[in-house]
């Protein structure tokens, strides 16, 4: 049997994020009491603990923080897709995010590209936030 | 500044043959078995009774840390003054060192053993999750490495060593395996060269397997006691002089300690206060043992303690300048790379083994001073001392 894919696993509280991102938008938690925007999801500001939160429409851009090029296989549905690269990215709101870039070769991966967001409809319910480098 | 320095020492070291484990994986090896025998070789090297020994400080050991009296019974313990049970995890070695020391100042035991022990190796533990199950494995994002090596590339295109890193980075496995060869009970032995180490794939590049620590089953003992009892016993106290720990929790998820561009700041800050508060420059420090879970790690600790400038560690462990008989000797037992993955206790024995000065061939000449380091989830220095 082939491995499944791994997929998010959905709360109450990170449901707007992937609901968002079905909608292609990627939508982040704001704290109306402190300004802060946060990722990965919590309900409450996790500066001031504040439960009084907005969604926001973020950028979408952001800069290549981090990145590697996966060659071990520790997830399976992801052994026969070796190499790919992992990528952390620094939103342009300030939180980071773990993603993929997309039509890139390690080479091409350098410290503070811009990246904007793009979304990959991966099934009937979920889309993934992946980035792409922007042309300079 | 913490006020540690001449509180306690450490008296007793006791471990596994981690050579002769590691050759002979055994699903029925129990780590509180492992566990024991590390005590009783390091009550044994102190000249105590286990009767002595009076509190327990625990790193793993047993399956959660609610079940510590599973092993203390089993040690012959019946009454227990002071008792912490942890999680099995490094960044907690040299803070559960500092919490013995601290129990001991403040009256709380006579004599403390921390263990810790583990079997991950014969139990077939995969190192490899992400941070979030809630969102990293969609991206493929597994293992504590990947992580650290998405840092890593940063660190390298900012420092211009993007692409010409690696024979560089393989100095220091291969000087901690020149190490290890020294050491009767290393994991990792033989030789390597830097066609061994590049020879070694990528696991998250740039990154190698040759650049990862080991996955090891075996157990490791520190006994230690106020100052005033130690020089009683049968070895030369070696002294806990310096203690710094440091957190950071960042707006983001990724190691929260975030080497990198982060952890520059907070390892300064460490090793002003070790230097503070053993009295001693960077110049006294006769040995290195450093947390090397990953190269990278093992480069930042480099030049967080301010051996070298932020960017200078790649060409400054060039030319066995980090090897024995170099200007600051690392890892002289092998470290985690090469000796065993003892999450940092390995490398904390080392440290009290140098200052003892009972390393045999691979003792550095007139060493009162060797520090730890630990830059991880949470980061910590301890500076061991001889008396005097
Ligand atoms: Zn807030």
């Amino acid at each position: 049997m082939a491995p499944s894919r791994p997929l998010p696993q959905l709360t109450v509280v990170n449901a707007p994020f992937w609901a968002g991102c079905r909608e292609h938008r990627l939508r982040l938690p704001r704290c109306r009491d402190c300004g802060l925007v946060w990722f990965p999801i919590y309900e409450r500001c996790t500066r001031c603990t504040s439960t009084n939160l907005e969604w926001i429409d973020a950028s979408g851009r952001g800069v290549l923080w981090g990145w590697i090029e996966m060659h071990k296989g520790y997830i399976p549905w992801f052994a026969d897709k070796l190499p790919y690269n992992v990528a952390l990215i620094r939103l342009d709101e300030g939180p980071m995010i773990y993603s993929n870039i997309i039509d890139a070769r390690f080479e091409d991966l350098r410290a503070d590209l811009p990246v904007e967001v793009v979304f990959d409809d991966i099934d009937d319910t979920i889309s993934l936030p992946q980035f792409r480098i922007l042309p300079s | 500044m913490a006020e540690i320095n001449g509180r306690a020492a450490v008296v007793g070291v006791g471990n596994s043959d981690y050579g002769q484990l590691y050759r002979s994986p055994d699903p029925d090896r129990t780590a509180i078995a492992l566990g024991l025998d590390a005590l009783k070789l390091a009550a044994q090297d102190a000249g105590l009774a286990l009767a002595d020994i009076d509190g327990l400080i625990l790193s793993g050991v047993t399956d959660t840390p609610a079940q510590y009296a599973d092993f203390a019974y089993r040690a012959g313990m019946r009454t227990i003054r002071y008792l912490s049970s942890n999680v099995q995890s490094g960044r907690v070695a040299a803070p559960l060192i500092a919490q013995a020391a601290a129990a001991l100042a403040t009256g709380q035991a006579n004599a403390i053993a921390c263990v810790y022990a583990a079997t991950p190796r014969s139990r077939n533990v995969k190192f490899d999750r992400g941070v979030s199950e809630l969102y990293d494995s969609v991206f493929g994002l597994a293992s504590p490495g990947a992580q650290y090596a998405m840092l890593y590339s940063r660190y390298l295109d900012k420092f211009g060593y993007l692409g010409r890193h690696e024979p560089l980075q393989a100095a220091v496995p291969i000087a901690f395996r020149k190490h290890a060869a020294k050491n009767p009970v290393a994991t990792m032995r033989a030789p390597m060269s830097v066609d061994d180490y590049l020879a070694g794939p990528y696991v998250a590049r740039p990154l190698r397997r040759n650049d990862y620590c080991l996955v090891s089953d075996g157990a490791v003992c520190l006994i230690l006691t106020r100052k005033d009892r130690a020089r009683d016993l049968r070895c030369p106290p070696v002294h806990l002089s310096a203690f710094a720990n440091h957190l950071t929790l960042n707006e983001t998820y990724v190691p929260a300690e975030g080497p990198g561009e982060r952890y520059y700041a907070f390892a300064q800050r460490m090793i002003g206060e070790v230097k503070a508060e053993a009295g001693i420059e960077l110049a006294d420090i006769d040995c290195l043992q450093v947390y090397d879970n990953f190269t990278c790690d093992v480069l930042w600790s480099l030049e967080g303690a301010g051996f070298c400038a932020p960017g200078e560690a790649l060409d400054w462990v060039q030319d066995g300048r980090i090897e024995l008989g170099g200007e600051l000797p690392t890892n002289t037992a092998g470290g985690m790379m090469s000796e065993v993955y003892m999450m940092g206790w390995n490398n904390l024995a080392e440290a009290v083994r140098q200052v003892r000065g009972e390393c045999g061939d691979r003792q550095v000449a007139d060493c009162k001073h060797a520090l730890y380091t630990c830059l991880a989830g949470q980061s910590n220095m301890a500076l061991f001392s001889r008396d005097g």
